[in-house]
């Protein structure tokens, strides 16, 4: 999985779950999982470890952080993106929500339908930074 | 609102504002037309059709304030003249259905149909839009915004007279330009928008580092703000998208933000992503930070302190 679709499956799950106190700690996620990949001792360790980590991070959100450390990060300039990435997304797209009118929203699209649309428009808007 | 009242109201009504649109947009159409022939028309006319009849489907009564149709000609204007009709009918549908009316109608949508439906159909059908040559006429050539080994960069005479391959809306640059400046002339669109779009283009165009993409494969994408300018989407983006007032912000300050960040990420797209070009993505982007500006900027202006402003209280405000 490339960072980017994991920092827009991270968005969508993290709207299936309710939002902890220190919710933007989840952003370490990616640093912390380059930076255990990286270190080379660890071996086979460094995935669960980078797993550990990251539900640590916020036990709430621990889906999300999850989603965040699966990628593999090639450089600490890639794994910055990423949390760069989602901590942007997150606050563009609560933005959004809080901009739509639900209320005229044909009852069909209503609710999940309509931020799930949103999500895919802002995947494809965003997708060339995913060959940066 | 961005002011205290007491309002007037201008005069205008959406109708007549669609209709200016609309006439400003009929010199690109027509140089579309005379220059890619009847194939060019067929797209026109089904882009406009399936966005009419989308509009028609889904609210009868706004079917006739023309809303559609500038929504269809400028879809339509996105389009490669290679693009089969029902491609321009299917995608003046999806503006209009996902782009405005799956948002609850006229004035709610987040983001410009024509945009929205130019990137989703490009994500779903990449063939159509992602070919970086084209064969017109017998001649195949490359875009001029085309990063591939092999390309030959455009000469500034085939710039200015839109000798190159692209979107029917590059067909003629001067043609976009003079609808345009009528729409500033006539009041329709706040002339910052345009203004500081072209402005940062061109000022990242000079200014930008070269990429590996570029080195070496297109280097005439360096320093060339003329290419940038006029090579790309940039002048219908500046003109006929980007001031689209649902969806740019509401403050001038914050149309100004909000072209930058058009700019910005028009350019990144061109200069650092095999995409090449990302004017369209630009909008929906800059679309996406609208609420986010109008956050910051609205504040300000109905005297609320703004984000991140330390608020004074009126005692330690006094002389």
């Amino acid at each position: 999985m490339r960072p980017f679709d994991a920092v827009f499956l991270a968005l969508v799950a993290s709207r299936c779950l309710d939002r902890p106190k220190r919710w933007w700690l989840v952003a370490l996620a990616p640093l912390l999982a380059y930076g255990i990949g990286w270190y080379e001792p660890l071996g086979r360790f460094a995935m669960p470890l980078a797993a550990l980590a990251a539900v640590a991070l916020a036990p709430r959100w621990a889906p999300v952080g999850l989603l965040l450390v699966l990628p593999v990060y090639g450089t600490l300039i890639h794994s910055l993106g990423a949390a760069a990435t989602w901590l942007g997304l997150d606050v563009v797209f609560d933005a959004l929500l809080a901009r739509l009118d639900e209320s005229a929203i044909t009852p069909r699209l209503r609710g999940w339908p309509i931020r799930l649309a949103i999500a895919g428009i802002l995947y494809y808007t965003l997708l060339p930074l995913a060959y940066l | 609102m961005t002011t205290a009242g007491p309002f007037i109201h201008s005069g205008q009504t959406n109708r007549k504002i669609m209709v200016m649109v609309l006439v400003s947009l009929s010199p690109s159409l027509v140089a579309a037309l005379v220059r890619y022939g009847a194939g060019a028309g067929l797209v026109i006319l089904s882009a406009l059709a399936g966005a009419w009849l989308a509009e028609l489907l889904l609210d009868r009564e706004q079917a006739f304030d023309c809303t559609a149709l500038v929504t269809g000609a400028i879809f339509a204007l996105l389009l490669p003249p290679t693009a089969p009709w029902w491609l321009g009918l299917l995608g003046g549908a999806v503006a209009i259905g996902l782009g405005k009316h799956a948002f609850g109608g006229l004035g709610r949508n987040l983001f410009n149909p024509a945009a929205l439906s130019r990137v989703l159909l490009m994500g779903v059908l990449p063939v159509y839009f992602f070919s970086t040559t084209w064969t017109i006429g017998g001649l195949t050539r490359a875009s001029p915004l085309a990063k591939e080994s092999g390309a030959i960069g455009p000469t500034i005479t085939e710039l200015l007279a839109g000798n190159t391959p692209g979107a029917l809306g590059q067909a003629a640059p001067h043609a976009v330009l003079v609808g345009g400046l009528l729409l500033v002339l006539l009041r329709a669109i706040d002339w910052r928008i345009p203004l500081t779009y072209l402005a940062a283009v061109a000022f990242l165009a000079l200014v930008l580092p070269a990429s590996a993409r570029i080195e070496g494969h297109a280097p005439w994408l360096l320093g060339n703000p003329l290419l940038h300018l006029v090579g790309g989407g940039s002048l219908v983006v500046a003109f006929f998208m980007l001031t689209d007032p649902v969806t740019a912000p509401f403050s001038p300050s914050g149309r100004i933000v909000f072209a930058i960040v058009a700019a910005l990420y028009t350019m990144l797209v061109r200069f650092y992503t095999p995409y090449p070009d990302g004017a369209a993505l630009a909008v929906l982007l800059a679309n996406a930070t609208v609420p986010l500006i109008d956050r910051a900027t609205l504040a300000r202006a109905s005297g609320d302190a703004p984000l991140g402003a330390t608020v004074l209280s009126t005692d330690s405000a006094a002389p």
